[in-house]
């Protein structure tokens, strides 16, 4: 469907902002949306190492 | 009493966490609370606040700090508890499937799959991220408004670019405002429909043509956001383009007024030639063009004002008279400083444009304009300047001051203490998205610095508003400006009759 016909949203981010649609009765979807988890330095040279078969 | 809970890899957004703390500190007994993201600048915010404890100082910039302080150890607890609740999100409703179980959605395919018809991804991510979800967005053929900043010039182009290739539309980076079949998306106002179509490089720009049309009884089609960079030589008004096309196609769309900041002469070309292959009566709004160029060009109208570009629209295509409103207290002229603590960046651009070309003061300002020197210190300014202050260097862990008001309201405490201090002007954006009464959250600051200048025998200062925003915006446009009226505050329809009449209150004393 085009856009300028209805707007239907999925939101990704502010939850504040899928709030804010629903307020005006727009069809709003919410993705749960988490950063991706930093991995530290000591475990990445163990993997670095598990790779290299360096135990 | 006080208490910092460290919440190890966990994430939620800036503004989802300030308006958790903000609850948290309307509990009974708490006197503060603050929770950040751990990042170096949050740090810095928590020990400027004195909330940096021994271990908030253990935590990573992937944890987010809760620190609480209250009355009592009772009090703290339950603060405590609140804030777990809510991460467990026991605080909002859930979707949920038709037996009441609870539906996860992670990815565009689920979100599909739930609203077949979806066409719009709104994206707030952090801005390393938000390319490759945009770029998801469109493998899944919908159309995308990126709310987020800190994209790179290079993902822009490419996801412009096959954008176009898949039919479809990227507003943005930095897209704040859009109002679309009558919706608004992220910073927007309500507005009846009517035949006007916006497409708009500037979030508070589409809001004060917004503002004014509304306060002259017409109506809209669409406004659509491009995000500031789209025209820029290396993007080539990829999205202003498609946009225009959008309006040029809708046969509800009649006229169409595009705005901008001034952009390169081939770049206009583009928006000229795409504006007359639509056919339909358009106006150019080039927000702080020399005025000069402010001529018709091929039958499409310019304007170096918002003000000045809805007037054409009205008098010269719509045959109507426009309609300006202002109500004053008669203020006694001054001779000292002027300035503008402004939450939306384009009406600081347009009024730091009219001060240039109206008058002969020496300003300074934390917005890039030709002419104009950098503010000294913005956190403790001087002389006449006029403050944008939703700068990336001022909202650094902070909601952008559309919604937070806290650090305007800190500076016009401070303005107290200049005795030059003779004119302040404020906008207050109202709307979707907005602070819920952002007039009602500055008036105790305002009456604090006149209480402040009475007991020093200083001059008072002259606060000027202007409201943006519609009659039909949630926090009801005519409550906010009782509010001044009843503050004697002197507030007016336009950004740019706020700041004509500010010139005129310092001229007449020349």
């Amino acid at each position: 469907m085009n856009m300028l016909e209805e707007i239907v949203v999925v939101n990704i981010g502010l939850d504040f902002f899928r709030e804010e649609l629903e307020k005006q009765d727009c069809r709003v979807v919410n993705i749960n949306w988490q950063p991706p988890q930093s991995i530290g330095d000591g475990a990445l040279d163990f993997l670095k190492k598990l790779r290299d078969g360096d135990k | 009493m006080i208490k910092t809970i460290i919440y190890r890899n966990m994430y939620q957004d800036s503004v989802k966490l300030m308006l958790l703390a903000q609850r948290v500190r309307e509990l009974n007994g708490i006197e503060e609370c603050s929770a950040v993201m751990a990042t170096d600048n949050n740090m810095d915010i928590l020990k400027s606040a004195g909330l940096l404890t021994d271990e908030a100082k253990e935590a990573d910039p992937d944890d987010i700090i809760v620190v609480i302080r209250g009355e009592s150890n009772e009090a703290v607890t339950e603060g405590e508890i609140y804030v777990s609740d809510d991460f467990a999100g026991k605080h909002k409703a859930e979707l949920s499937d038709n037996n009441g179980r609870k539906i996860n959605i992670k990815s565009f395919i689920s979100a599909k799959s739930l609203l077949p018809d979806a066409n719009l991804a709104l994206i707030s991510v952090p801005g390393k991220y938000a390319a490759e979800i945009a770029h998801k967005a469109i493998d899944a053929g919908i159309n995308a408004m990126l709310f987020s900043d800190n994209v790179s010039i290079e993902d822009e182009v490419r996801l412009k670019k096959r954008a176009i290739e898949n039919g479809l539309i990227v507003m943005g980076p930095d897209c704040g405002t859009a109002v679309i079949s009558g919706v608004s998306l992220g910073f927007g106002n309500t507005i009846k429909r009517g035949d006007i179509g916006i497409v708009g490089a500037s979030g508070t720009g589409i809001q004060e043509v917004i503002t004014l049309l509304d306060a002259n009884d017409l109506g809209i089609t669409h406004a659509i956001g491009t995000g500031g960079r789209d025209l820029q030589p290396a993007v080539g008004a990829i999205s202003s383009v498609r946009a225009i096309e959008m309006l040029g196609e809708d046969e509800n769309t009649k006229y169409i007024v595009f705005l901008s900041k001034p952009a390169d002469e081939s770049i206009l070309t583009i928006i000229n030639n795409a504006l007359v292959k639509t056919g339909k009566p358009s106006v150019v709004i080039l927000v702080g063009m020399k005025s000069e160029q402010a001529e018709k060009k091929d039958g499409i109208a310019y304007s170096d004002t918002i003000e000045g570009g809805i007037k054409i629209l009205l008098e010269e295509q719509l045959g109507i008279s426009y309609k300006t409103s202002k109500y004053t207290f008669q203020e006694k002229c001054v001779k000292g400083d002027i300035c503008g603590l402004y939450s939306g960046g384009t009406l600081a651009f347009e009024a730091l444009s009219i001060l240039s070309k109206e008058t002969d003061l020496e300003l300074s300002s934390n917005v890039i304009f030709p002419g104009i020197s950098r503010t000294s210190n913005i956190y403790d300014p001087e002389g006449n300047f006029m403050l944008d202050l939703g700068e990336d260097e001022l909202t650094l862990g902070r909601a952008h001051p559309m919604i937070n008001p806290s650090l305007r309201n800190e500076m016009i405490e401070n303005l107290a203490y200049k005795k030059n201090a003779s004119i302040c002007m404020l906008d207050f954006i109202i709307g979707y998205g907005s602070h819920a009464d952002p007039v009602g959250a500055v008036l105790p600051y305002i009456q604090r610095n006149r209480k402040i200048r009475a007991e020093k025998g200083f001059e008072q200062t002259v606060f000027l508003a202007h409201v943006c925003g519609t009659r039909m915006d949630p926090q009801q446009y005519y409550r906010q400006t009782a509010m001044l009226k009843n503050t004697n505050i002197s507030f007016f329809s336009s950004n740019a009759g706020m700041v004509k009449y500010g010139i005129s209150l310092r001229n007449q004393s020349v």
